[in-house]
């Protein structure tokens, strides 16, 4: 006699045979010790599996309400949607057009080049030299002109044009200086380009409404109270002599000293402490707002980059931004380096270890130039060795 | 069926189907709403199935990124040992320990098996978890009898060593 094979005997268990099975199993345990007993093992491998699982349970969370889902899949459904709306043939002929217009400008550049001995000429010297210093600038000004090529000619008639875009023109076509604002800006990229993102874990990039209105106004020149601020002036010196990255029409362009005047002013109603004036951004953006490489873990998984104010961060300094680097462990704690560059300003002091309890653990220490501030809510030992990996 | 209705009615469940998945609740939340937002897109005819799929989907994707997090648990586990137990909270320790070891245990079931026995514990019957994995229906009741026992077994396991272990998901 063929004993009850065990996925019968699970399906039996769990309601799922069909009543003939269900008949026929319960005929045969009737009459069959041994499958009785693999049953009754059964029913408890089965409570024992639910009970251990049980044990698994997410704390309780509010979700996001129906409409911000909503909002999230109309925000990325409306560029697929105009993705899809974008026929083959209109995508021919706008390559075309593309293809035309950087001709087009390419004769431009190549026209205003010296050409041949001539061009060494007492009246051209100054604009060769001014050609040959900035040659680099001068390629990545054709691909800005591309750019706001593109961007003037998606944008409706009515809309005026951003002083950033205008400024990079003029520089180009009508021989005014190359656009010496510009080192003194920080491109962040839109909000929107992360809703077109597929891949899920891609963080959304939140700026503050503050920064949304300075994207908006697309103030050219940063206020004179926020260059009263010394450490915010070295910190733009410092970005002048990095090499200025080209500006997609995607981008907006944000003034840094306004940036991080507005993020030193409390908001009304808004909470201080370290995480109120926090926002999530790209790890390229948060590089270049720190002015220097991001210090990682590189063992751990990076959940998201946040930059805010020094102010806000414990022994930071105010006027520069903070990142941190907000990092699970397995068991989904998070730990969080914290690190602010502080420049030659720093004071020259050796490198300090020092630990706080609180509801987290954390190392604070400096290396002269960097602070760096290291939290979790694991041991001392746990944190000092991590601090021993920051790369 | 309305979506919102299902996200109010299941939102919970998809969460806590991916936190036993990938044990990380932040993530499992995200993902959550990811499937969701993918769901609206998609408008699929039958969308908890279609939830749990691309949820199931998205949490493996997510499990190609853990063996990072496993060599940092060797840290946490020192670290574990080192942590004098603070008064009062040895219930807590102990807590911990427990779901630690439950999450190394499920994680030393196959995929397929791991995912069967989430899946019948969110509610599901045997014909969704056939469809939702692609499996004959015929097999869910083996699938399961294989999952409960491995489980139960690896736990055993490490409850006798004392200590959890990597978590592979």
């Amino acid at each position: 006699m063929s004993h009850i094979d065990e996925g019968s005997l699970h399906a039996y268990l769990d309601g799922a045979a069909t009543e003939r099975e269900r008949q026929e199993i319960a005929a045969h345990v009737a009459g069959c010790v041994e499958c009785r007993k693999r049953l009754d093992r059964a029913a408890s491998l089965s409570s024992r599996a639910a009970e251990l699982l049980a044990e698994l349970e997410p704390r309780s969370a509010q979700p996001p309400s129906w409409r911000e889902i909503e909002e999230r899949a109309s925000a990325r459904g409306g560029g697929a949607a105009r993705r899809r709306l974008v026929r083959p043939s209109i995508a021919w002929a706008a390559s075309i057009a593309l293809a035309f217009g950087v001709g087009w400008l390419s004769s431009s550049y190549w026209a205003q080049l010296p050409a041949g001995p001539d061009a060494l000429s007492p009246n051209n010297e100054s604009r060769i030299t001014g050609q040959d210093a900035n040659e680099a600038q001068l390629q990545v000004r054709t691909s800005s002109e591309e750019d706001a090529v593109r961007t003037s000619a998606a944008r409706p008639a009515t809309e005026p044009e951003p002083p950033a875009v205008a400024a990079s023109r003029g520089g180009a076509t009508e021989g005014a200086p190359p656009p010496a604002a510009a080192p003194l800006e920080v491109s962040v990229p839109r909000r929107e380009r992360a809703g077109e993102l597929d891949d899920a874990r891609a963080e959304p990039i939140v700026l503050p409404a503050l920064a949304e209105q300075a994207a908006t106004d697309r103030v050219a020149a940063a206020p004179a109270k926020a260059r009263a601020d010394e450490p915010a002036l070295e910190r733009e010196a410092a970005l002048e002599k990095r090499e200025q990255p080209a500006v997609r029409p995607e981008q907006v362009r944000i003034p840094i000293a306004e940036m991080l005047a507005q993020y030193e002013e409390p908001r009304d109603g808004a909470e201080e402490g370290a995480g109120t004036k926090f926002f999530a951004v790209q790890p390229e953006d948060a590089a270049v707002w720190l002015g220097s490489q991001l210090r990682t873990l590189p063992e751990l998984h990076l959940k998201r980059v946040e930059l805010g104010p020094g102010s806000a961060i414990p022994g930071g300094r105010a006027g520069l931004p903070a990142v941190k680097l907000i990092y699970a462990d397995a068991a989904g704690s998070e730990i969080v380096l914290i690190q602010q560059l502080l420049g030659s300003a720093a004071p020259d002091e050796a490198p300090e270890l020092s630990a706080a309890t609180s509801a987290a653990n954390s190392y604070r220490w400096t290396d002269g130039r960097y602070l760096l501030i290291l939290q979790g809510s694991i041991s001392a030992d746990s944190l000092r060795a991590l601090a021993d990996r920051v790369r | 069926m309305d979506l919102s209705q299902i996200y109010r009615e299941h939102y919970r469940s998809l969460v806590r189907f991916l936190y036993r998945r990938i044990g990380d609740q932040a993530r499992a939340e995200d993902l959550a709403q990811e499937a969701f937002v993918r769901a609206i897109e998609h408008q699929p005819a039958r969308p908890r199935a279609w939830l749990f799929t691309v949820a199931a989907n998205l949490a493996r994707d997510e499990g190609r990124r853990a063996s990072v997090r496993r060599r940092h648990l060797t840290l946490l586990k020192a670290e574990a040992e080192a942590r004098p137990p603070e008064p009062g909270p040895e219930v807590a320790l102990e807590r911990r320990e427990t779901v630690l070891r439950v999450q190394a245990a499920l994680s030393r079931l196959a995929e397929r098996d791991r995912e069967a026995l989430l899946l019948w514990e969110e509610g599901f019957n045997y014909d969704e978890i056939a469809e939702v994995l692609g499996l004959s229906r015929g097999s869910i009741g083996t699938t399961l009898g294989r999952a409960r026992t491995r489980l139960a077994a690896a736990y055993e396991e490490l409850e006798h060593k004392g200590s959890g272990e990597d978590v592979a998901y």
